[in-house]
């Protein structure tokens, strides 16, 4: 009976040996994830190249489609078709301000749920409400519907170029994702959530620098076009 | 100072059962509410919840000695729970977490369905524990053994003498039942 008390004792002191462990395990890696997300990375985002880069993108824009009046254009494409194109632009323009941009202007911190809202507005205003909804008739240009022989040169790199926006962010979508599970799936490439946070930074800057490019060269044909110089 | 200590996470693991519960049972039911899953099949995670606390009650009303002056089981309990209580915590309140934002409710389902599983696990085992350190309580049992604890002296009488030493019967003595440890 003795011998089979010490049994007892030891495979229950090692059973509560095991839930303790477990119990320190999930604890701490939890505590540690706990902070983990609350790093930020340090940058002034009102000064930030990539920043200063698209809103100089889309002061272009809105100077290159400036001079247009309908009343006074003559060139290949109908009146309408112009002024169609102008509103698209404007749109456009007014979408890049969009109130996510705008109240990040003041931070100098940028968190993980900052660059989350910064790529939501990414899809959702930029992609979205900009390209998607204003500037997919540039991949729809055939002869019949626009008399422009540089929309047509250009159609099939607009398109790539437009499939390329689409795809831009939506890795980073699955990895910000992540970091809601205190099983943080490091990778090689983002070795911490730190790293994530600044990566997904300039990645989701970058894709906005994309999207005025492409905006700024419509707009660069547009003003060509109302001045006559294609 | 061990015994002071032992009460105070003796104590301390009840109350922590109970918050941890009422607070487990909230965001399991409104999860499945949210799935719009039938409420009666999370039921399933509340059953180690209600095992320990019987337990608990059990090692209470019957002053279990080796359950309740086992430290290191009434440590583990109660960091079971800091665990657990850590992990609803961050269920309602962080917000670094982007599925919290994604989701737009005020509580983090999909973290805490992660906690579930390691949860029961727990409570099982610290049920089976509890179980264990009862059956070891039974060799606990205080054993009686007759002790002469008072004698009558007027009965005295001297047997014999051994070696010049009187051999002395105090007749029949009157005896008690004393509990000693085994």
């Amino acid at each position: 009976m003795e011998f089979f008390k010490q049994y007892l004792k030891i495979i229950n002191y090692a059973m509560i040996g095991l839930v303790f462990s477990f119990a320190c395990f999930y604890l701490f890696s939890n505590i540690y994830h706990y902070f983990e997300i609350r790093k930020d990375f340090v940058t002034n985002f009102s000064t930030q190249s990539l920043v200063l880069d698209f809103q100089k993108k889309m002061s272009n824009v809105s100077q290159n489609i400036s001079n247009f009046n309908a009343n006074t254009y003559h060139g290949n494409l109908s009146a309408n078709q112009m002024q169609s194109i102008y509103h698209n632009l404007e749109s456009c323009t007014k979408s890049f301000q969009n109130t996510t941009i705008k109240s990040m202007m003041e931070k100098d911190r940028i968190t993980i749920i900052d660059v989350y809202q910064l790529r939501e507005s990414y899809e959702n205003d930029i992609l979205s409400s900009c390209i998607v909804n204003n500037l997919y008739w540039t991949t729809l240009v055939t002869p019949e519907t626009y008399n422009s022989a540089y929309l047509l040169n250009n159609k099939n790199m607009m398109q790539l170029y437009f499939n390329a926006l689409l795809d831009e962010t939506s890795y980073l979508k699955k990895d910000l994702l992540n970091n809601s599970s205190y099983f943080y799936n490091t990778s090689i490439a983002s070795s911490s959530i730190k790293d994530t946070t600044k990566d997904g930074f300039y990645e989701v800057m970058g894709a906005y620098g994309k999207a005025a490019s492409f905006v700024e060269f419509v707009s660069e044909w547009f003003r060509n076009e109302v001045e006559g110089t294609l | 100072m061990i015994k002071v200590i032992n009460g105070i996470f003796s104590f301390l693991k009840v109350i922590l059962l109970l918050v941890t519960f009422v607070f487990t049972f909230f965001i399991i039911i409104n999860m499945y509410r949210r799935l719009e899953k039938n409420v009666m099949d999370s039921f399933a995670n509340f059953i180690p919840f209600f095992l320990l606390f019987t337990l608990f009650a059990i090692n209470i009303i019957f002053r279990q000695k080796s359950v309740n002056n086992c430290l290191f089981y009434n440590i583990t309990c109660c960091l079971v729970f800091a665990m657990l209580l850590f992990s609803i915590y961050r269920t309602f309140f962080d917000r670094n977490m982007v599925v919290m934002i994604r989701l737009g409710y005020d509580i983090n389902f999909n973290y805490f369905a992660d906690m579930i599983a390691p949860m029961r696990a727990m409570l099982y085992i610290l049920s089976v524990s509890n179980v264990l350190l009862m059956v070891e309580g039974i060799h606990y049992e205080s054993k009686k053994k007759e002790v002469i604890d008072k004698t009558d002296f007027s009965k005295k009488t001297i047997e014999s003498t051994n070696n010049g030493v009187n051999v002395v019967n105090f007749g029949k003595s009157i005896s008690k039942t004393k509990k000693k440890r085994g």
